[in-house]
């Protein structure tokens, strides 16, 4: 029952002999704060920011965290982390690859390869759009690069692996400075601090020339009270013991 | 040469700093500190391993200011040094950043030096307890602050949850206060005490909370002078509520209380209220902090990157309350040299 108008669409009969109600507010969106300016985003190219989306596979054995930089509605950086499933590190390298240079909404409609990388960027997408974002009151945002600054040194993610039983108690096996190699107990078998070595620290003086041994020991560091006249009775190796 | 994350960012600023103070590099500021033997670079490090190239620097510079401005007024005191070291943070904002909006370096000299002077009884990391970070600042405060002090400042950890309370003494070598409160009463008592360690850490006091309500009843147990809140999972929750309903107590009975809002909510739009729908704005975080707070900071208590990207330097702020306190220790101890 449509008919065609002057107007750029159909309208129905019905609709065409209503009367005109005016619309009286027109205030546009609420401002977003944007890297320092507060936008009234309409397009997807009035989104800038640099923020994170976190997401999970449907049996969640795996989870994404996407953080994107993105400029003028165009992702500028990409860093997927991924944790909990091989295959996925594989999708991550194909991700990593396909968002820069897509616009977030097409970021949308192109399959990730991966359920919590899709998820990720499907709640990335929402927290961005709506203004929630790292660079909302950093002027002119971040640079691009914050992502691997992010990483901090030895650019490798941050993972904590800690694992515990009612029998046998709690073992740390990975913390935010590396691969656990010692935990250090007190007279009551209880852990007061742990002995790394941070993996990044090792291989980039490997890399250099040093010899393996010694980078192992220059790239160990401990937390917490590790030495003996701190209280520590008994070192045990968090895999094996 | 002085290499740092942002060095070209921060560089013009930097050097526009140290000029007032005569000084006509970054390098140089290294050179100051050596020649009066004490080493900033170091004491940043030891205090978070973890941060960025750019807070040992911002330190060194700092520390430099603070010797330059000793020079030319005579005041030697590490409270005076305190508040110096912040020009060099501040110098290390990035222009038009949350940091320097805030003057984040500033407030952040202006704290040591309130725990550098006699008028502060006891310091609070107002915690989530979800890290260690407020005990590597706690840790620097507790070995360093009471050197230069007549009455030795009391450094407390208060913070949400008695088993996290627990491990995070036995790890840091802390005293670990059990308390039981009072819900009619609102009171709060110690059960239970328990030192993790002999030395200075063990003055450390490390409360567990239930609830708000507890939480606001051990800052008055401990007459809080000052405060400092952290941590990310819970603000809204835990550490804002207790800082304003405490500072609204002490505003009604005359107590001096000074509280700083800090943690990685402030300065951002994310989090705990974070439905991602509806208008955007500071996030809820960040508005508490606003309602109760006397200093704002910005990032996280306890993520150098985070830290980092409110345009200040990469280190925890709970850390750098340690670090600005131990480097200006450091600076008022060698002029005794």
């Amino acid at each position: 029952m449509s008919q065609v108008s002057k107007k750029p669409y159909a309208t129905s009969l019905e609709v065409e002999h209503q009367c005109v109600v005016e619309k009286g507010c027109n205030h546009g969106p609420a401002p977003l704060p944007e890297e320092g300016k507060w936008v009234q985003a309409k397009e997807i190219s009035d989104i800038s920011a640099y923020t994170h989306g976190v997401g999970w596979c449907a049996p969640q054995q795996g989870a994404c965290k996407l953080s994107l930089n993105v400029k003028n509605g165009v992702i500028e950086e990409a860093l997927v982390e991924t944790i909990g499933c091989s295959g996925m590190t594989h999708s991550a390298a194909m991700a990593a690859e396909i968002l820069p240079g897509k616009t977030i909404l097409e970021a949308l409609n192109t399959d990730l390869v991966c359920d919590a990388i899709n998820t990720a960027m499907r709640e990335l997408f929402l927290q961005i759009v709506y203004g929630r974002s790292q660079s909302a009151f950093s002027e002119g945002g971040l640079v691009i690069g914050a992502g691997l600054e992010d990483l901090g040194k030895g650019a490798r993610s941050m993972v904590g692996t800690m694992y515990g039983t009612k029998e046998k108690g709690v073992r740390y096996l990975e913390m935010t400075e590396g691969y656990c190699t010692r935990m250090a107990l007190d007279e009551n078998n209880e852990v007061i601090g742990y002995e790394f070595v941070s993996l990044g620290k090792m291989t980039d003086f490997i890399k250099k020339g040093m010899e393996p041994n010694e980078a192992y020991e220059k790239a160990k560091g401990t937390y917490g009270r590790f030495k003996p006249e701190d209280g520590a009775v008994k070192y045990i190796d968090p895999r094996k013991q | 040469m002085a290499q740092f994350e942002g060095y070209e960012r921060r560089e013009a600023k930097i050097l526009a700093t140290l000029k007032e103070y005569g000084i006509s590099s970054i390098d140089e500021c290294k050179d100051i500190c050596a020649a009066h033997g004490v080493d900033p670079y170091t004491i940043v490090q030891e205090t978070q391993p973890i941060c960025f190239e750019n807070a040992k620097w911002a330190y060194t510079v700092g520390a430099a200011i603070a010797y330059k401005a000793a020079e030319k007024t005579g005041d030697k005191s590490a409270a005076t040094a305190a508040a110096n070291i912040g020009i060099g943070l501040q110098s290390f904002c990035i222009p038009g950043s949350v940091a320097e909006n805030r003057k984040v370096g500033l407030g952040h000299g202006n704290l040591g030096k309130m725990l550098l002077s006699e008028e502060t009884e006891c310091f609070c990391f107002l915690a989530g307890h979800e890290s260690f970070a407020a005990a590597e600042g706690a840790i620097k405060i507790a070995l360093n602050a009471n050197k230069v002090r007549k009455k030795p400042l009391r450094v407390i950890l208060n913070g949400l949850g008695k088993d996290a309370a627990y491990i995070i003494s036995r790890i840091n070598g802390f005293t670990y206060c059990k308390t039981k409160f009072d819900p009619y009463t609102e009171t709060v008592r110690v059960v239970e005490q328990k030192a993790f360690s002999n030395g200075p850490r063990a003055n450390v006091k490390c409360y567990g909370a239930d609830n708000v309500p507890e939480g606001v009843a051990i800052m008055k147990k401990e007459k809080v002078g000052v405060s400092i809140t952290g941590n990310s999972t819970n603000p809204t929750r835990f550490q804002h509520p207790v800082a304003g309903t405490y500072k609204k107590w002490c505003v009604e009975n005359g107590v001096k209380y000074f509280s700083v809002a800090s943690g990685g909510g402030t300065g951002r739009t994310l989090h705990p209220d974070n439905m991602a729908a509806g208008p955007s704005s500071y996030g809820m975080t960040d508005t508490m902090g606003r309602m109760h707070s006397d200093a704002q900071f910005a990032g996280s208590s306890s993520v150098p990157a985070h830290v980092e990207m409110m345009g200040l330097i990469g280190a925890g702020n709970n850390p750098m309350v340690g670090m600005t306190v131990a480097v200006a220790v450091a600076v008022a101890e060698s002029f005794k040299k």
